[in-house]
């Protein structure tokens, strides 16, 4: 139920951002809005509910995006293993550690785009303008995730609450 | 008898007074002020309580028909307006379709209208989703355009939707000429969203407000279709070329609908001798 509920919030985050966010003007350097949820799962969910999720996200971005097929899933794979790591060590659990390594996440996800971007292409040409493309879209992270975690927070505990309400029925307990 | 003689002094009394005091400026030996200071209070209690409930009668309780009609009315204006902006948008969609189909016409080859679904979820690259793919006879490596000019190239396709990589793309490329001098280069995507026009040689004449046109070589964009205006010119002391930009006629941010080109049907050499 969990892993079907994240991989609809995925695939809403990824219609979201092939559709509105390129028409609002505002918007228009913001993050990838995968990069929340990959590290949520990466904290929060047991790996085997991570790993397909990252997987079959990747995957659904590489089709969408005019990157190297592979791209994302490789960033989002890397994400992922870095997020369990330092969960050994840091107390993520605290929202504004949280919010700093999901934005460190946004930031490490960009420079890897922008690397294999420079790679392909000429990016020696305005390299500035990549730059600040990605400053603005690490400012971005940093005022917003807190939001999306808590929205992700809500969503999980309302469904929590909702499947102890209907085994409870079940059960003939309520 | 004593009281009709009563009642008749009485008429005469105030037959009297009334005389007296029909006079204008004559005092009320100062009765009236005196009531009018005890009552006024209290009649302006009234008044005010009065107009204060009529007031509310007036502006709450009757109005609550108007209430009732103003809601209507807001809801009627609501479906106006959405009927408007259908309208509007309707209007403004079938101005394109005409200016695609005229252009269509005028181009004569074979092309598919397609819709823009989807744009690239990466900052980076430039790419947009059209709603038509293998099923409606669009495949790899054809060209997309619109009235104003080229949007790009399809890289992709599945059987009902397509990725189109499109000119302003680092990784996109299209062999180009000036339209008035003829000199050749090649058009390159650049991050700034504005083409690169390389590979220019520094001998050949460019000016600002050229127009850039696709030169047919590259054998994906057929010849002569609008690229774009020529915006810069850096002649470097050295090198061989010369460094110009090209701003698109396309819109890449508003582009809604495009058609992508068909490739001519290939030769019948059977008949030949």
């Amino acid at each position: 139920m969990i892993f079907c509920l994240y991989l609809f919030i995925c695939l809403s985050a990824i219609v979201v951002q092939t559709t509105l966010i390129p028409d609002i003007r505002l918007m228009g350097g913001c993050y990838d809005l995968l990069a929340p949820i990959v590290i949520h799962v990466g904290i929060f969910r047991p790996f085997r509910e991570g790993i397909p999720l990252i997987l079959i996200s990747g995957w659904i971005m590489d089709s969408l995006s005019g990157g190297p097929f592979g791209l994302y899933l490789t960033v989002y794979v890397w994400l992922y293993i870095l997020v369990r790591y330092l969960r050994q060590f840091l107390h993520v659990h605290n929202m504004i550690l949280l919010t700093l390594v999901a934005t460190a996440a946004v930031g490490l996800e960009g420079l890897i785009l922008m690397g294999i971007f420079a790679s392909r292409a000429e990016l020696g040409q305005t390299p500035g303008l990549a730059i600040n493309g990605l400053i603005i879209q690490i400012a971005w992270a940093f005022f917003t995730m807190p939001f999306i975690f808590l929205a992700l927070a809500r969503i999980l505990k309302k469904l929590d609450r909702w499947r102890m309400t209907v085994s409870a029925d079940k059960n003939g307990l309520g | 008898m004593v009281v009709i003689v009563g009642v008749v002094v009485l008429i005469v009394v105030n037959i009297i007074i009334l005389t007296v005091n029909s006079e204008p400026g004559e005092s009320s030996f100062g009765l009236g002020g005196v009531a009018m200071t005890l009552a006024a209070p209290f009649q302006e209690g009234v008044i005010r309580t009065t107009r204060f409930v009529k007031n509310i009668w007036q502006h709450y309780f009757l109005l609550v028909s108007t209430s009732i009609e103003n809601d209507l009315l807001r809801q009627q204006l609501n479906l106006a307006r959405q009927q408007q902006t259908l309208y509007e948008e309707t209007y403004r969609s079938n101005a394109r379709l005409r200016e695609m189909l005229n252009f269509r016409e005028s181009w004569g080859g074979s092309m598919v209208a397609a819709e823009v679904v989807g744009k690239d979820p990466s900052p980076w690259y430039q790419t947009v989703i059209i709603n038509k793919g293998q099923h409606d006879g669009v495949a790899k490596g054809m060209p997309v355009v619109v009235p104003e000019g080229i949007v790009g190239v399809v890289i992709d396709t599945t059987g009902s939707y397509s990725k189109v990589l499109m000119i302003i793309d680092p990784n996109c490329a299209v062999d180009a000429q000036v339209q008035r001098t003829r000199a050749r280069g090649v058009i390159k995507g650049d991050p700034s969203a504005r083409c690169l026009f390389k590979y220019v040689l520094r001998k050949q004449e460019v000016r600002l407000g050229d127009t850039v046109v696709s030169s047919g070589i590259d054998g994906v964009f057929p010849k002569g279709l609008r690229i774009g205006r020529v915006s810069e010119i850096v002649k470097l002391s050295s090198g061989i070329f010369q460094e110009v930009s090209v701003t698109p006629f396309v819109n890449f941010e508003t582009i809604e609908e495009v058609l992508v080109i068909a490739p001519p049907p290939a030769p019948d050499f059977s008949e030949m001798p």
